[in-house]
């Protein structure tokens, strides 16, 4: 075993920040879908209660023996006392209800932003726009919307405070999305893709009416929450699915200033990474030192991201779901024990799922995962 | 051959795809000419992706402006004789509902000439076998996004192989959580994260099979 010299916040605080570390961090983005399966429910009993399924979060901790922070504490949404906050941009296919009990529940990708909104969208702003079109969205009355916001919020709250009690935190205190992927998932990967093509200034003049509201309903959400992180979602942006010209025009300018809005109210970001950003690694070098998670799920090359990162910033990662899916325990921990070498060489790493922890994740990979990260570590 | 028709396709440009293809087919051109031009077009799209020039965005829209203008002709393609390169089955198998990956492959194989039976999201392990045993495919095709459908592709695998219908299919996984250690469990041929690698890797399975059927006649 390593002797260890930090408390698992400071271990987790040294990662961000590219301090010395005694060892490197494990914090899998672990949702309920996981310990919902491994106590023997259906999905549905563990993500229709938020409760029941974060205790199952908290028993899987408990049962490997803990680990060094989260990423995001459970499967709540920090959502601040706003109609336009609890509306829904777009519909999740609900296991027991659209699906079977023990299907995944998934974002069910239909247009239901069109067009003709762009322009309502400038005029209006994000919150306005949502709040104009909540019955098209959400048709349920408002004071059910903010109850329902008020709950999430409370249930977050309560992630967040168990987790101090068991002496780690969430890196993240509320999460959001860059305009890119909202408005990729509300019109469709197609449509906006087209959009960006067919009417580039309309789509820029409607994410430059977008930003600052996401941005600023993403501080309140953190300020709230009392975490002062943020969980900035793009999976939608890289290189996977366009060239640098629609990254530099339409992704980066936005989430720059989302993270540097963050930033200066002292929030760290955590920018989810879903696909292949290899590409677009090198943009990362312009944000703000020190204060930006770079969170990867496997399809970025996480080693050329190492290479151009080290000293700027911290980069997580990236267990792929397929090995702690179907691998071996000594597969598993083969793989860590390289991602410790090569990316957690010199500091500014985080163990991590690529990510979402898979419902059908097995024990002992996760075991061996978070092992690894309290057993290896070459480069005192 | 229209170098217009291609072109437009190529560059995505809707209203002349749909202006050639309504004033050719009113002018009486064969329609069987039109489907040549387009599958030109998703040829040179699928050559300009997979030498990384075009994106997955830009195969996109191609994609779905073929399908859009293949919806015109088809109706005029009734009757005619069509030569199929092979026919294919593709699903995303129960427990995941995503599609964007399938229906991108299932454009770009009709596109190369295939003839594609898309059973669409969701579909149980049940569907597939039946399907296959009614269409008798030369190739299926599983899309998944996550991996609890992992469970259910080995399962057609593995009820193929009861039935004794295994070898003479080719199996090919796609989507982002798909790895070879995936392809392994499943027990397929073939694994990408890449539409048009897939289809070229059809295409290769499709010409082998030609091959063996003319040696067999030989």
């Amino acid at each position: 075993m390593i002797e260890e010299t930090m408390t698992a916040m400071e271990r987790m605080e040294a990662a961000v920040k590219l301090e010395p570390l005694d060892r490197i961090p494990a914090a899998p983005l672990l949702d309920v879908f996981f310990p919902t399966r491994y106590k023997g429910w259906t999905i549905q009993e563990g993500y229709n209660d938020m409760r029941k399924g974060f205790h199952a979060i908290v028993d899987i901790f408990d049962e490997i023996g803990g680990w060094d922070g989260m990423i995001l504490p459970g499967y709540s949404l920090a959502t601040p006392h706003h109609v336009y906050s609890a509306v829904p941009v777009g519909k999740t296919m609900a296991p027991g209800k659209e699906l079977e009990p023990d299907d995944i529940p998934q974002f069910n990708e239909r247009e239901i932003i069109f067009r003709e909104d762009y322009d309502t969208i400038i005029n209006l702003g994000w919150n306005g726009f949502r709040l104009k079109e909540k019955d098209r969205f959400n048709p349920r009355p408002e004071e059910k919307l903010l109850a329902w916001a008020d709950k999430q919020m409370e249930q977050y709250t309560y992630e967040l405070n168990l987790w101090k009690k068991k002496e780690i935190r969430s890196l993240c205190g509320c999460l959001t999305n860059s305009p890119l992927m909202t408005l990729s998932t509300s019109r469709t990967l197609l449509q906006i893709t087209k959009d960006m093509y067919q009417i580039p200034d309309k789509v820029e003049a409607a994410m430059d009416a977008m930003v600052d509201d996401m941005a600023n309903e993403a501080i309140e959400a953190a300020k709230i929450s009392g975490e002062p992180g943020v969980m900035l979602v793009m999976e939608r942006g890289g290189c996977f699915y366009y060239p640098l010209k629609i990254y530099e025009r339409f992704e980066y300018p936005y989430m720059k200033r989302m993270v540097e809005a963050f930033a200066a109210e002292g929030m760290i970001t955590v920018m989810h990474l879903d696909q292949n950003y290899t590409d677009n690694v090198s943009y990362f070098k312009d944000l703000p030192a020190k204060m930006v998670v770079a969170e990867l799920d496997s399809m970025t090359d996480i080693f050329k991201a190492k290479e151009i990162l080290r000293g700027h910033m911290c980069i997580a990662g990236d267990v792929p779901a397929a090995l702690t899916a179907l691998g071996k325990p000594e597969e598993v921990e083969a793989y860590c024990k390289k991602l410790i070498d090569v990316v957690g060489e010199g500091g500014g790493f985080i163990l991590s799922s690529g990510c979402n922890v898979p419902a059908d994740c097995k024990m002992e990979n996760l075991k061996a995962m978070v092992n690894t990260a309290k057993t290896y570590y070459p480069h005192k | 051959m229209s170098k217009d028709l291609i072109e437009a396709l190529a560059k995505f440009n809707e209203d002349t795809v749909m202006k050639e293809v309504n004033e050719r087919l009113n002018d009486g051109e064969d329609p069987m000419d039109l489907v040549r031009d387009l599958q030109e077009g998703m040829n040179f799209v699928g050559e300009r992706f997979s030498s990384g020039d075009y994106f997955l965005g830009e195969l996109m829209m191609s994609a779905a402006l073929f399908t859009r203008a293949m919806a015109i002709i088809e109706p005029k393609l009734e009757g005619l004789a069509q030569e199929k390169v092979g026919k294919i089955v593709v699903g995303t198998p129960k427990g995941d509902i995503h599609d964007l990956g399938k229906n991108i492959f299932c454009t770009v194989a009709k596109g190369a000439g295939f003839e594609v039976h898309d059973l669409g999201v969701n579909v149980p392990v049940e569907r597939f076998l039946e399907t296959i045993e009614e269409i008798k495919p030369d190739i299926l095709g599983f899309s998944v996004l996550i991996t609890t459908a992992f469970k259910p592709m080995k399962q057609v695998v593995d009820a193929l192989a009861q039935k004794g219908l295994r070898d003479g299919i080719r199996v090919i996984i796609g989507g982002g959580v798909t790895t070879e250690t995936v392809r392994e469990y499943v027990g397929s041929d073939f694994q990408t994260i890449d539409a048009i690698q897939g289809l070229e890797t059809c295409k290769r399975w499709a010409a082998e099979m030609t091959c063996r059927e003319d040696q067999g006649r030989v």
